[in-house]
């Protein structure tokens, strides 16, 4: 871990899908180390696309990405931990053949954690990924990404469609498992399920990052919370 | 990473080939148990009927394990790689060429297996079905099916400019090459798909009919200099020694270079255009 370069750092990143349509726009960005940042901005804002160049499954259309000063590639795909917003786990899997793939391939994935976890929501190792519910795929994946010792976790929309009993359950298992060296940057739009938990937040739009501040110079500066001074800033 | 790669490969692509390769074993079994007992010999309308469909059920079982094991390079490759579950492969903490390379092989290994084992069923059909038609013996079918093939060992010796073994030799590389060229085809037009903004399905098979073309034409116009050696093709007494090694040589140079191609295809579009929905 070379501690003397930004965690991830962005420069000019720029993503233009079918020749036209601008999804980030030269965004130049510094994610600290051991921070909880909070990627905030509304539908459409960015997000997603500028996480997943991150995470190497967009090719930039220009600008560059460094990740411990190099761009993504297998070294980069061993500190960070992904939670997408979509199920990718393979249906003819069982839960215990999927926690074997990852400790398998990752050296930072604990075998022991990941159960611990599994038996805290009841679900059996020895089920079907394709028998369980979509809430409980997400949980896994959850535990998944959850499981390692990584530098970085990204988790985008992690409490998007799920009751609140299973948001305060996700939002523990972050709190409660994260190593505080590393840094999460947690993408939603659900702010204020979130708040208390940020150490930073970035305030995205039109595919560029308008703001970068800690949280709670944010409260101070606006004499309201991050929530509701997003809703001002993004009013329709 | 590549060995764990394969393994995972070989676990998640067999289940389909596997059943397929059991029901082939199945009917094997039935139509060469069939062959050995006096069942034929009955002549009732249940029995033709059997007979018929047995025969029918046998051709479908060699198909279609041919067909299951290129369906599932194709379908393993696209949905492994381009579908959600792309978002777990690619982000492993793993080189591209590794991802590419654990398919390839195993697709592959799959293909020769199939081949083999067609092959063997196909030879146990032919010499029980042999022996029972013309009531020789299995050990009379084996002697008789070495003789002929010793026979045309001999007569290719006389024929060829060249050591037979390095004809056979040729042969096999060329098979090889050819295995994978197959793969490869289907890989890259895939991938050439994933460049489409939207039906990337349509876009592949698009891919596949354009390269298929792109790629006859390559052949056709790298095939002008063997053109001295396919028109002699048939007249195996006036190609001389050079001619020979000349064409073995060019042939397994496009067909390699066709692979290296292909690959390269694949690998450029797998790690420098990704662009996952």
């Amino acid at each position: 871990m070379d501690l003397s370069k930004p965690l991830v750092e962005l420069q000019g990143l720029t993503k233009i899908y079918n020749g036209s349509k601008l999804a980030v726009n030269r965004m130049n960005l510094i994610i600290p180390r051991g921070r909880i940042i909070g990627l905030l901005g509304p539908n459409g804002s960015g997000k997603t696309t500028m996480i997943k160049m991150i995470n190497g499954l967009l090719t930039p259309t220009s600008g560059n990405i460094l990740i411990n000063g190099m761009p993504p590639g297998p070294a980069s795909k061993a500190v960070i931990s992904y939670l997408p917003e979509r199920t990718y786990l393979p249906a003819g899997m069982k839960v215990k053949d999927i926690i074997s793939f990852f400790a398998q391939f990752y050296q930072d994935f604990s075998i022991e954690r990941a159960y611990n976890m599994l038996q805290m929501l009841a679900i059996p190792p020895a089920a079907q990924l394709k028998t369980l519910s979509k809430g409980t795929k997400e949980k896994i994946q959850l535990i998944l990404v959850m499981s390692r010792q990584a530098e970085l976790y990204i988790l985008d929309e992690p409490i998007a469609g799920v009751d609140p009993a299973a948001r305060d359950y996700i939002l523990h298992t972050i709190m409660t498992n994260y190593n505080p060296q590393s840094s999460i940057l947690l993408s939603t739009h659900l702010i204020s399920d979130i708040e208390q938990i940020l150490d930073e937040v970035i305030f995205i739009r039109y595919g560029q990052a308008i703001m970068h501040a800690p949280a709670e110079a944010v409260r101070r500066a606006h004499g309201k919370s991050v929530d509701a001074y997003f809703r001002e800033v993004f009013a329709c | 990473m590549l060995k764990k790669l394969f393994r995972q490969e070989w676990k998640s692509f067999s289940f389909a080939p596997m059943i397929a390769m059991i029901v082939l074993a199945v009917v094997t079994l039935i139509l060469m148990s069939s062959f050995m007992t006096s069942f034929w010999e009955q002549d009732n309308i249940f029995v033709n009927l059997f007979a018929s469909l047995t025969f029918l059920a046998y051709a479908f079982a060699l198909a279609a394990l041919s067909f299951c094991v290129t369906l599932c390079t194709a379908i393993r490759f696209y949905k492994n790689f381009f579908t959600d579950e792309g978002y777990l492969m690619f982000t492993l903490p793993v080189k591209t060429s590794d991802l590419l390379l654990s398919k390839i092989f195993v697709a592959a290994l799959w293909k020769l297996v199939s081949v083999a084992a067609i092959t063997i069923s196909v030879l146990v059909i032919a010499t029980v079905g042999f022996s029972y038609l013309s009531d020789t013996s299995v050990i009379r079918f084996f002697e008789e099916f070495f003789d002929l093939f010793a026979l045309a060992i001999e007569e290719m010796r006389d024929a060829l400019a060249i050591p037979v073994s390095m004809f056979f030799l040729w042969l096999i590389l060329l098979g090889i090459c050819s295995l994978f060229y197959n793969i490869l085809f289907i890989y890259a037009c895939i991938c050439l798909g994933q460049l489409w903004n939207k039906h990337k399905i349509g876009g592949a098979i698009v891919a596949y009919f354009g390269l298929r073309f792109v790629l006859r034409m390559f052949r056709q116009i790298l095939s002008i200099p063997l053109s001295n050696f396919y028109s002699s093709y048939y007249d195996f007494d006036n190609i001389s020694t050079g001619t020979w090694l000349f064409g073995m040589f060019i042939s397994l140079l496009i067909m390699g270079g066709l692979c290296v191609g292909l690959y390269w295809i694949c690998s450029y579009i797998m790690s420098r255009k990704l662009n996952l929905d």
